[in-house]
């Protein structure tokens, strides 16, 4: 993976590392340095997205259908935009410990920014949000959440590709 | 999320296997892994991702 594309990957990622820290596989504080690394726009020395086997294998699956010779920001984004629910669901239907509806990725709205949060309008409603991984976020910018973070800005075009995505899994599921 | 659950190998194919899985099976498309039977793999949506040794995966099972 290309520079920034890892640092794409870890913003995606890291907001559920948190449940590695409830495994007691991570600690806080790693995992507290490992997100100020990443929301300083810089990237951890080690090989952190290999802790993410399931993410990681799934943009390796994704990047070969794509005929792509690495994982790439299309190859992340396809994932965790648009195929996570489904990897999410399929899990819990077989551990049921942890909670999908928070794992999910979900597009937004942001409504207010203040000291490093922001509220998002989302289809789970408005609730808060870390802007560490998009400092940026404005007022009425569209964004993608994952668990307490906003992962990054994301388009008109891509915001309703998810909310089509999300009515079409909604209705399968 | 982030940990996948874990399989028993029964059965390999060409490019599939077939796992065993809290007493269910299931086939999973295995061109990430390099696996033989016997052997445990970590498992996400129908694709073997990883193998595992089989003390983390009794761990993972709640077995040890």
């Amino acid at each position: 993976m290309k520079i920034e594309d890892r640092k794409l990957f870890l913003k995606y990622a890291l907001p559920c590392a948190s449940t590695f820290v409830t495994r007691g596989t991570l600690t806080q504080e790693h995992l507290n340095d490992l997100i100020r690394t990443v929301s300083d726009d810089n990237l951890p020395n080690e090989n952190v997205e290999e802790m993410f086997k399931v993410a990681n294998a799934m943009c390796k699956i994704i990047a070969m259908r794509m005929n792509k010779s690495s994982i790439d920001s299309e190859v992340i984004r396809q994932y965790f935009l648009l195929e996570h629910s489904k990897v999410v669901d399929d899990r819990y239907e077989l551990m049921r410990d942890f909670n999908p509806i928070d794992c999910k990725t979900y597009a937004g709205i942001v409504t207010k920014t203040e000291n490093g949060h922001a509220i998002v309008k989302t289809s789970r409603g408005e609730r808060e949000y870390k802007t560490l991984f998009a400092k940026n976020a404005r007022e009425k910018d569209m964004v993608v959440v994952h668990f307490d973070f906003i992962v990054e800005l994301i388009t008109e075009d891509t915001f309703k590709k998810m909310q089509t995505a999300e009515l079409e899994y909604g209705k399968r599921n | 999320m982030c940990q996948s659950p874990v399989g028993k190998v029964i059965k390999v194919n060409d490019s599939t296997i077939l796992i065993e899985h809290k007493g269910k099976t299931r086939e999973l498309d295995s061109k990430l892994v390099d696996v033989k039977v016997g052997e445990y793999v970590m498992f996400s949506l129908n694709i073997a991702i990883d193998k595992i040794d089989e003390e983390e995966a009794k761990m993972i099972l709640g077995e040890l």
